[in-house]
């Protein structure tokens, strides 16, 4: 394994004049700003969207099980899912087919399940844990977007940016689910899944029209980055890699380690942090309550009467 | 939110020292957070304001010191081509210590023992942020010596991609 320093791909220069004609579309000037927006948008109702698809499922799931050892395993059956979802990933997300199929899968399961929840409640068990499955490439899906998009000096603001999309959008999330739960009638509570589907539609024309890439072009690099002219600089070293490769490039570093295990404890302490509304409500809400009884003042004979 | 709304202007005209001090020192005040949140409980002082106020600062520093340095790296170490794998090779560690986590954490609710459940967030956040501040000072390393190229510095990274053929 080399390390020596390489220089500017050729293929960049000797692909331009072989521009697809369907990328011309696109604004040149703006092209930055076109991309970080669009790319916030799609978190942003992508997030919103299946985060309000998953919490729609949860009472139904309860609802249809009725049990409350059932209820109490979900979480880990759901979790166990969602971990296989990424493991699949890892599998077949660095080949180009792998990748639109990573976009498909990771956008039109908020449909899926929308679309399932509207029949039977009895079928929610199988429907949710198929969106589990397919949710898991939703950040994945936003990471090769921006890894595909986004010139590398733009980087940090961009990931801002989309972190921020990404919480709003799980604010939307409740937002929208309370408007499911507002109304139990069908007019109301259909509109998130019409939602839902243009943002497929959306997502679909990204795919077709931006990551997808002939079989003749043998690089990786989609043909919107050499369009737009951004990330005109050397290759990345992984651009031509296997995944066996690419894994044992991971391995072979530190900083992988040790943003791995940043990852993970920080999403440890996060799903811990999740039990805290039990301790609000039980611990602190109930010594509230308690403690502001006690300075209430007695009531007086008159006010008893 | 609001601090990763003020990183927007600032993050990508940083000095690489300047992004390992925003880094480490978030990672800091996250821990310290989590840790006055255990002591409040342990001493009885905890009430919902102040739960909130601690919520509200764990939650602010973790989330800065987690996404920008994840997000970053994810992108620009596994490239055009490999980003998804790298995002789904660190989420399955994520997800899988969480599972555990989790569980661990409806245990201890269900039986009223919120000491542990403070004890479990604090720990997993002091080593979350060991991690995170060996990270970073990897990465200050990493950007002076060029040998891989830098992750948290990214205008200086260009041209500094070496090939693994």
């Amino acid at each position: 394994m080399a390390t020596s320093k390489t220089e500017a791909s050729p293929l960049v220069a000797e692909r331009l004049p072989r521009i697809p004609i369907r990328y011309g579309w696109l604004p040149q000037r703006s092209h930055a700003v076109t991309a970080t927006v669009t790319l916030c948008l799609l978190t942003l109702v992508g997030k919103c969207v299946g985060d309000a698809a998953f919490l729609s499922t949860m009472p139904a799931v309860r609802d249809a099980t009725g049990r409350s050892e059932v209820v109490t395993v979900l979480p880990s059956l759901g979790t166990a899912v969602y971990a296989l979802g990424k493991v699949l990933g890892v599998l077949f997300s660095s080949s180009v087919r792998g990748r639109s199929l990573l976009v498909i899968f990771g956008t039109t399961s908020a449909v899926c399940l929308l679309a399932f929840t509207h029949g039977s409640y009895a079928a929610m068990l199988p429907a949710w844990l198929v969106f589990r499955l397919f949710s898991s490439q939703g950040w994945p899906c936003f990471s090769m977007l921006v890894a595909n998009w986004v010139d590398v000096s733009l980087i940090g603001q961009v990931s801002a940016l989309l972190n921020i999309a990404w919480e709003v959008g799980t604010g939307g999330a409740e937002f929208l689910f309370g408007l499911m739960l507002d109304d139990s009638g069908e007019e109301r509570w259909r509109w998130p899944f019409y939602v839902a589907s243009a943002y497929c539609a959306t997502m679909v024309l990204v795919d077709v029209f931006v990551l997808h890439e002939s079989a003749a072009e043998a690089g990786y690099r989609p043909p919107l980055l050499d369009t737009l002219a951004l990330g005109s600089g050397p290759a990345h070293p992984l651009q031509d890699a296997s995944l066996r490769e690419a894994l044992r490039y991971f391995c072979a570093s530190t900083r992988f380690w040790l943003i791995l295990a940043t990852n993970a404890c920080f999403s440890a302490a996060i799903y811990s942090a999740y039990f805290m509304n039990v301790y609000a409500v039980d611990a602190l809400d109930a010594t509230d309550r308690e403690v502001r009884a006690a300075r209430r003042p007695p009531p007086t004979e008159a006010a008893a009467h | 939110m609001t601090a990763l709304a003020g990183l927007i202007l600032v993050y990508d005209r940083m000095s690489d020292f300047a992004r390992f001090v925003t880094t480490v020192s978030n990672a800091v005040v996250c821990v310290h957070a989590a840790f006055v949140g255990l002591v409040l409980h342990s001493h009885g002082a905890m009430s919902l304001s102040a739960f909130y106020a601690v919520i509200f600062v764990l939650g602010a520093s973790g989330a800065l010191a987690l996404t920008m340095p994840l997000g970053i790296f994810t992108v620009t170490f596994g490239g055009p081509r490999h980003t998804p794998t790298l995002a789904n090779v660190l989420d399955v560690a994520g997800i899988g210590l969480s599972a555990l986590a989790a569980y661990s954490a409806g245990v201890f609710c269900d039986r009223g023992d919120f000491e542990m459940l403070w004890q479990q967030i604090c720990g997993f956040t002091l080593l979350g942020v060991i991690a995170l501040s060996a990270f970073a000072w990897n990465d200050l390393r990493a950007a002076s010596v060029a040998a891989h190229g830098p992750v948290l510095v990214t205008p200086a990274s260009q041209g500094q991609y070496t090939s693994i053929k």
